[in-house]
């Protein structure tokens, strides 16, 4: 019985230690979340906000602002983009980054030298990392279409099937891959492109810690069975990397959810709405259509992005529940 | 709304009016500080400056915190920082930011002022009613602009042997053979900045379609699926497959300025006169407005429409919840007044909308001759910028979108949906 009260009372100052975190929780994540649920069920713009308080500024849509998304056209293509994003992005960043880390690894001692480069784009922000690209991309003086003009390729283009490059126009019209029910503009590529080029960073910095935690006997008695590197690195290193790789993927797949900064600074989701991804689209209702009674709707959008976002990250969230201590 | 100007030559070649009485520069009983949010960088940002100083020379207790916004992101900041409460004291705007504002009582009456200036003579109804929400004056005139123009550089079209065209069918020929030459590109276009097709498109449907249409379009009274405004995109889109650089939309307006003044890259670009003053600016000091490059009018595609010019301005209003009403209203006062608009004249790239102005405060023909453009004819505001918000926002889109696949159908569709969607809430 004293144990049993012992444990109450730990358990009461247990809850004590823990409130400033859950008031910090409930104060700037919880009630925004709700705030955001609820005036997604009214109809109001930025200038004529919906408040909580003030039962005059209620006009209430119920779920119309649901239906009104999910049934424009502009947001299907707006996720149809974003789906995009959610299929390269993931995949390009973490097969680069993967296969850049283990090279490095391989290298022995001047590895150091060449981490450090390949994360030093972490170091830029998003912005300015699609800034730099944009004048990688420019057509009068950029580095990829000098490149290519080099080999006589800049301006090319190549009809593979159901895809259409053009070596040129890089942030208006690179071309086009048909998937019979779809067709993918490449200037989303464009896009993706500096992201790639920044994060990749953080998947290796990821990789190579799971690349330290791996026994280098384990290595070394595939070697002796006559594994060559391929091999090694095919049935060895790989499988080994297994928990790195799903938090390095869910990280680039929450990314891709919400990316914003450097589709706007490269595209600003155009030409037209060719690169516009969710995140403008809700931007673009909420800020940039002032005068259209449309916030309830981008909050519907931000809703809508928020459960996918959290369905998405559910196996990174179970995994870090699994290994959180008793 | 109406908002066709017919403004007579007025410019009154500096006489003097009633509203040369009123305090313009200040009356030094001014004090604590305002800040003002303007758009203008570079060149334009130091002339500003220079305006500025004027007014802060005059009244000493004011001190003028100035904050610059790029013009792309400016609706955008001070929608939010207005419906955050915590706008700025002066804030740059045009008329549909005005329209946006106004409905939601954010604004200050700006009508005593306008009392005295048309009173004045400085400015006429028509300006008035520009920078008017429901009858009502809520923005102040400040930087005049035509455009429309064909710049040239003068050694270019003497190698080519291009002269001015008197009209349409020269002006087509002459890029016919220039195209067909092959040494230079006809046009220099940074479509990538999204303001720039809207040169285009506003100049085209002024002078295809003329005053009434473009008007229509913007109080909502012609749709946007009328047959002459479906022709003005249709022989748009025609010059843009003729003439434009295939990778206009790649490029934005200083790269393509410059490849035009300063490489020779293009014999043409067609923009307002404010780059008579940002050319030398951004592409070399080398270059001297008139003695290197100048321009003419765009001739009308339609005949009857040559005296319809396509003007723009800057406007400046002042929030309703400024702390400091007394000098947000004498800067806003001042900016309007011929005074400070001469400050910048002088300086080149601008046009004073201010009818008191002195023209000879020009520094260049160029400027002069932009200068008499604006205030002769029946002149049209700019379209997308008179109507803002989601039509704008749209409007800027499916340009990019009819550059880049020529299909007028889907743009004219596109204009139908937004147009009766946004007027029908």
């Amino acid at each position: 019985m004293a144990g049993t009260a012992r444990q109450r009372e730990g358990g009461g100052i247990a809850y004590l230690f823990i409130l400033p975190a859950v008031l910090v929780f409930t104060l700037f994540y919880l009630w925004p979340a709700l705030n955001t649920i609820l005036s997604s069920l009214f109809t109001w713009s930025i200038l004529a906000p919906w408040q909580l308080a003030d039962p005059e500024t209620w006009r209430f849509a119920g779920l119309d602002n649901y239906a009104e998304v999910l049934t424009d056209g502009r947001f299907w293509n707006a996720a149809f983009n974003t789906a995009i994003w959610l299929v390269l992005f993931p995949i390009l960043a973490t097969l680069l980054s993967m296969v850049l880390a283990i090279g490095v690894w391989e290298v022995g001692r001047a590895a150091r030298a060449f981490r450090t480069v390949l994360v030093l784009p972490m170091t830029v922000s998003l912005t300015a990392a699609g800034v730099l690209w944009v004048l990688v991309f420019n057509p009068d003086f950029g580095v990829l279409p000098a490149a290519l003009g080099v080999f006589g390729l800049d301006g090319a283009t190549i009809d593979l099937g159901p895809l259409h490059l053009r070596l040129s126009d890089w942030l208006s019209n690179p071309g086009t891959l048909e998937l019979g029910f779809a067709t993918v503009n490449l200037v989303n590529l464009s896009a993706i492109m500096p992201a790639i080029w920044a994060l990749t960073g953080f998947g290796v910095i990821s990789f190579t810690a799971g690349l330290t935690a791996i026994s280098p006997e384990l290595i070394e008695a595939a070697r002796v069975e006559g594994a060559n590197r391929f091999q090694v690195a095919r049935h060895v290193i790989v499988p080994q990397l297994r928990a790195a790789t799903i938090i390095v993927a869910v990280v680039f797949v929450i990314y891709a959810l919400r990316t914003f900064d450097v589709v706007w600074v490269t595209t600003q989701g155009g030409p037209g709405t060719d690169s516009e991804v969710v995140a403008i689209l809700l931007w673009r209702e909420a800020l940039a259509f002032f005068d259209s009674p449309s916030a309830g709707q981008a909050t519907a959008i931000a809703v809508l992005l928020s459960a996918v976002m959290v369905i998405g990250a559910y196996p990174y969230l179970r995994s870090l529940l699994r290994e959180a201590p008793e | 709304m109406v908002l066709a100007l017919i403004i007579s030559a007025c410019t009154g070649g500096g006489t003097e009016s009633a509203g040369d009485d009123q305090p313009t520069g200040g009356d030094g009983d001014l004090s604590g500080s305002i800040s003002v949010v303007h758009a203008w960088a570079g060149a334009e940002g130091e002339a500003f400056q220079s305006v500025v100083d004027g007014f802060t020379d005059a009244n000493a207790g004011v001190e003028v915190d100035l904050v610059q916004v790029p013009f792309d992101d400016l609706n955008s900041q001070m929608i939010q920082q207005f419906a955050a409460g915590s706008p700025p004291d002066v804030v740059s705007t045009l008329p549909g930011l005005i329209h946006s504002l106004a409905a939601q009582d954010l604004l200050l009456p700006l009508d005593d002022v306008w009392d005295d200036w048309v009173e004045g003579g400085e400015y006429s109804e028509a300006f008035r009613t520009i920078a008017s929400h429901e009858e009502t004056a809520y923005g102040v005139f400040f930087k005049g602009n035509i455009n429309g123009l064909i710049w040239h550089r003068n050694d270019t079209i003497e190698e080519l042997g291009v002269s001015v065209p008197e009209d349409w069918d020269a002006f087509t020929s002459s890029l016919d053979e220039i195209a067909a030459d092959g040494t230079y590109a006809p046009f220099a276009v940074g479509a990538a900045d999204v303001w720039v097709p809207t040169q285009w498109s506003d100049a085209f449907l002024a002078r295809t379609a003329g005053p009434e249409v473009f008007n229509g379009l913007i109080d909502g009274s012609v749709g946007w699926d009328d047959p002459a405004v479906v022709d003005a995109f249709t022989q748009l889109s025609d010059f843009i497959e003729g003439y434009w650089p295939d990778d206009a939309l790649d490029v934005g307006f200083t790269d393509a300025n410059c490849a035009w003044a300063s490489q020779g890259a293009a014999v043409f670009q067609n923009q307002g006169a404010f780059v008579n003053l940002t050319t030398p600016a951004n592409c070399g000091e080398e270059l001297d407005p008139e003695t290197d490059y100048t321009f003419f009018e765009m001739p009308a595609p339609n005949p009857e429409f040559s005296d319809v010019h396509f003007v723009s301005g800057d406007l400046f209003s002042v929030a309703k919840a400024t702390d400091n009403p007394d000098a947000a209203t004498a800067f806003a006062r001042y900016l309007g007044s011929a005074e400070a608009q001469a400050i910048w004249a002088e300086l080149g790239g601008f046009i004073a909308p201010n009818a008191t102005t002195d023209p000879s405060v020009y520094p260049t023909e160029n400027d002069r001759k932009a200068a008499e453009l604006f205030t002769s004819g029946t002149a049209v505001y700019d379209l997308d910028d008179a109507i803002g918000g989601e039509i704008q926002s749209v409007e800027r889109e499916e340009l990019a979108s009819l550059i880049g696949s020529g299909d007028v159908d889907a743009f004219i569709q596109a204009m139908v949906d937004v147009s009766e969607r946004v007027r029908s809430e």
